[in-house]
């Protein structure tokens, strides 16, 4: 019965290493938990299950400084780079995923190209930009920059999309009247919904999460985003940061952005992957 | 409908992918109020020649005309076409209704007579139930029937059907095929139709063009294309099962009629045989399955049986005479089976004859 | 509309296309279609970049960037006398060699995992997401919490365990910050890897695995001769874009260690000289040769890993 108990052995050992690669993944979010829940001096004694949860940190986080208006902040700027960054990346696409004309490639190279920027190598340009647009401290102006990162992977996924959509759907269109813009928006943007789900949901958590664009292009707590805000909560001196707060702040942005994988988990994953595979 | 004049005149039409020419100077004229089908084997250009006269591909030298009027130039909704595709094409988040009026609402028809045109085309496809309906919850004949009423509610002046029953199974194949025939009966309108089935072509065709790498082989109707092939390539594709051609030589001439020799040994007399034949001059000789006699009194040929296909009414035997399979159509019941010698005996008036470059021979009719 | 629009450019290369009106007519639309998204990525990322290189060159100032002097390769002459740019190129280019290959191992692991059929994969596949969707700069935070010498998780469970004697310094320690910044890195963007990975092996024709069974190959060595050169491409991709995104990592680093030398990174350095220190001609040098770096290792990777690029990699 040798190879019986090599087995049981073997799928011990993998469910043990799922199970070390599952407390890897969740511990660091779990211990955040945790921790928020715990101020005063429960907060320096480790304990795995808050014996006496308190949601004095979720409170005072909101009031010592404008955590709520930098939310709001993150959410107006991340729902307009969406918005402009899907508008812009879906006409784009129809133009490089349906139509063959001269430059094509060399376009589509170069948009790529744009991802692979350092974001340093365009802030003093950026910022030079920014201010004289006197978009300085102002959430357009982080918009704006946003777009560096957002508009080269949505132009490509969602050409990527646009590609393995029929032709003779395309064909029947023509035949029927439409032009170019009405076979756009009548007949490919309703069938491009899963698409531009998948490469929006991408776009917002780029632009929830970006944080070098925000710390400089920022100057005032109340135009901040969620995390320069939270890279900048500090306490009465340098060396006693409240990490209660931070830790209850850092799971406040955090929930909604878990829950947003949860739900979309699929589209998540299609939007990453679409396209990669076949190179 | 089809009321204006719509014939279709192509001339000298070229047509490059690339650097590749897949038609290769096409001159031909489509009848009005007819169906014309286009075709040949896969890659003869029959499709491409289908989409140079929807406009969805551009000549690249030539002219087309629909009703007199030069189109070559214009987008594929100005030449008063309609097209139906292989795949249906259907726009998946459109009701049937929507599919079918999308066109007339781009064209800024009014409500009222876009809602006439559509029910009374659901209406003569019998798809006045389903209007509500989404592509996908219909059955892959209703999708057809959508897509062959998306065309007609345009009211053109050409229906283009590109392979439009070939995702059909077979059953429903020979049904559409009918109502097709019906439908352009009760449209009059000139349709152009490709197909790669021989069948399909000889059933559904007022005239068939038969197509084959880039060139136009031979145009008819499809008794004429069936009795009177002009070369080999038409011959073989014409016709099921296949012609059989056999391996000759001219033995004798005199001013009524040629003796053409077999290397099996026997001879055939053809009648009416004008043009240039000398004694010795090497043919091929075409003769139909259906038209070789089994066991006659004055057998030709003889030879072995290979296979027997029994389909019921009738029955295909495979001869092998002298080195080549001869195919024969007997009756369903007929007893030779595999391993049985067989006689071979055929009339000189059904037979065809092509010289050494393939071309027919022609036969003033008896 | 010369061939198939689905064609890709590649097949119709070197064949004399044909211009015919309607080809010309979409063509021109497809540029109208193109344009205001080509304006806006010539504005935001175009224009920067030239005019940040155009900055390398000269002495200006944050305070006042109209006022500049050229000063020709001044900068660039300074950059590569200082020794902290040294050591921020030598903490990038080590960080990235043990990231990336860390991430790369580790999301194989996963991504097997995740392919074999077990139950509650689902769940495993959502855990596995959490770290990447948490910001960069909350997963810092919190592994920095977790690191805290004094009151972190991680000390505690180690002494508890009596692997260490007394606390470390992680993120304070020279020998240690590179390593505690590549741990963090490793659990935030392992799932990016692991999903490129999974999304290849779901693509190996199950047959293949059956073929080989019945064969009777050695599970070991089904995954090195079937499996591996089959994911090989996929896998490429991930360390491209996981290399590209190592080599300019900015906000971990940063808020994790601030701007300490031991783990400064080519990103930061820059960053602090542009913005700490105002002095935006040299941070715009360092900045300038970072690009140039990236673009160089993204050649060399196109060219050497003859990696054919097709929209959709991301």
């Amino acid at each position: 019965m040798g190879w019986r108990v090599r087995k049981w052995i073997g799928a011990l050992g993998f469910y043990l290493l799922i199970a070390l690669l599952l407390l890897y993944a969740v511990f660091p979010f779990y211990w955040a938990v945790v921790s928020s829940l715990q101020s005063g001096s429960a907060l320096f004694t480790v304990e795995f299950i808050p014996r006496d949860p308190a949601w004095q940190n979720y409170v005072t986080v909101f009031q010592e400084q404008p955590f709520g208006r930098n939310i709001l902040n993150s959410f107006a700027v991340s729902l307009a780079t969406v918005a402009i960054s899907l508008t812009l990346a879906v006409t784009a696409a129809y133009a490089f995923g349906r139509v063959e004309f001269r430059g094509r490639r060399p376009l589509l190279l170069s948009v790529l190209a744009v991802s692979m920027f350092p974001q340093v190598a365009v802030l003093s340009g950026m910022f030079e930009l920014i201010s004289a647009l006197g978009l300085y401290n102002n959430l357009f102006g982080l918009t704006l920059s946003y777009l560096i990162m957002t508009l080269p992977f949505t132009v490509w996924v969602l050409t990527t999309f646009m590609r393995e959509l029929p032709r003779e759907l395309e064909e029947a269109a023509m035949v029927d009247g439409a032009t170019p813009w009405q076979i756009l928006t009548r007949i490919f943007l309703p069938l491009m919904g899963p698409a531009l789900v998948s490469t929006g949901l991408l776009a917002f958590i780029v632009a929830w999460n970006e944080f070098l664009f925000a710390l400089t292009f920022t100057l005032t707590s109340e135009m901040r985003t969620v995390p320069v805000a939270i890279a900048l909560i500090s306490g009465a001196s340098a060396y006693e940061l409240p990490w209660g707060n931070i830790m209850a702040a850092s799971v406040t942005v955090t929930v909604p952005l878990v829950l947003l994988v949860l739900v979309f988990q699929r589209k998540i994953v299609a939007g990453l992957t679409a396209g990669a595979i076949k190179g | 409908m089809g009321d204006a004049m719509a014939a279709i005149t192509l001339e000298n039409i070229t047509k490059r992918f690339g650097g590749i020419e897949v038609i290769k100077g096409i001159d031909l004229e489509i009848a009005d109020h007819q169906l014309t089908v286009f075709v040949g084997p896969s890659g003869c250009g029959k499709s491409t020649l289908l989409r140079l006269i929807a406009g969805l591909e551009e000549v690249s030298s030539g002219t087309i005309r629909i009703g007199g009027e030069r189109v070559d130039h214009l987008p594929p909704a100005r030449r008063g076409i309609a097209m139906v595709f292989q795949s249906y094409a259907l726009y998946p988040h459109m009701s049937v209704y929507d599919n079918m009026a999308f066109g007339l609402r781009l064209a800024h028809h009014d409500k009222r007579s876009i809602r006439a045109r559509v029910e009374r085309a659901a209406e003569m496809l019998q798809i006045a139930p389903l209007l509500a309906r989404k592509p996908r919850e219909l059955s892959g004949g209703q999708r057809q029937r959508v897509a062959i009423g998306r065309a007609i509610v345009r009211e053109p002046r050409v229906f283009l059907f590109d392979e439009p029953l070939s995702n059909l199974d077979a059953a429903l194949r020979v049904k559409m095929r009918l109502e097709l025939a019906k439908l352009q009966r009760e449209l009059s309108g000139t349709m152009v139709y490709v197909t790669h089935d021989q069948t399909e072509a000889m059933t559904l065709g007022h005239t068939i063009v038969v197509l084959n790498a880039g060139r136009v082989e031979q145009v008819g109707d499809p008794m004429a294309l069936y009795r009177r092939p002009c070369n080999l390539f038409v011959a073989g594709f014409i016709g099921s099962p296949q012609m059989n051609f056999l391996p000759g030589r001219v033995a004798a001439v005199s001013p009524r009629e040629v003796t053409v020799a077999l290397p099996s040994g026997g001879r055939v007399c053809i009648r009416g045989v004008i043009g240039p034949v000398a004694p010795g001059d090497p043919l091929t000789l075409g003769i139909r399955p259906e038209h070789i006699v089994l066991q006659p009194e004055n057998p030709l040929l003889s030879g072995t049986i290979t296979e027997v296909e029994r389909l019921g009414a009738e029955s295909n035997f495979y001869v092998e005479v002298a080195g080549t399979l001869v195919t024969v159509r007997g009756l369903g019941d007929h007893p030779l089976s595999v391993g049985d010698g067989a006689q071979l005996g055929f009339d000189g008036e059904e037979c065809h004859l092509f010289d050494a470059r393939g071309t027919a021979l022609d036969i003033a009719p008896g | 509309m010369a061939g198939d629009p689905q064609t890709r450019p590649a097949r119709l290369k070197g064949t004399a296309r044909e211009l015919t009106p309607l080809t010309r007519l979409r063509a021109r639309s497809a540029w109208l279609f193109a344009a205001p998204m080509l304006v806006i990525l010539a504005l935001v990322a175009g224009w920067p970049l030239l005019r940040t290189i155009y900055f390398s060159f000269t002495d200006a100032l944050l305070s006042e960037l109209g006022a500049y002097g050229f000063v020709g390769l001044h900068n660039y002459a300074l950059l590569l006398d200082d020794p902290i740019w040294w050591q921020a190129v030598r903490n990038t280019l080590a960080f990235t060699a043990a990231s990336v290959s860390l991430e790369l191992v580790l999301g194989l692991v996963i991504a097997l995992t995740l392919n074999a059929h077990l139950r509650g994969r689902g769940l495993m596949r959502a855990a596995v997401l959490i770290p990447w969707a948490i910001p960069t700069v909350v997963s810092a935070k919190m592994w920095q919490w977790m690191y805290n010498d004094i009151y972190g998780v991680i000390n505690h469970l180690l002494l508890g365990l009596g692997l260490i004697a007394e606390p470390w310094a992680w993120t304070a320690d020279p020998g240690l910050a590179l390593a505690a910044v590549v741990a963090v890195d490793v659990w935030k963007t392992t799932p990016f890897v692991a999903l490129l990975a999974l999304a290849a092996l779901q693509l190996v024709p199950g047959e293949l695995y059956e073929a080989a069974r019945v064969d009777g190959v050695h599970p070991t060595r089904v995954f090195f001769r079937i499996t591996l050169p089959l994911i090989t491409p996929a896998l490429m991709v991930a360390v491209i874009f996981r290399t590209l995104d190592a080599l300019r990592i900015f906000d971990l680093v940063y808020v994790l260690t601030a701007n300490s030398p031991d783990t400064i990174t080519m990103s930061v350095y820059a960053r602090q000289h542009l913005v700490d220190f105002q002095d935006v001609g040299y941070g715009s040098a360092a900045s300038t040769l970072l690009f140039f770096v990236i673009a160089l290792v993204t050649a060399l990777f196109i060219t050497l890993g003859r990696v054919k690029l097709t929209p959709g990699a991301r």
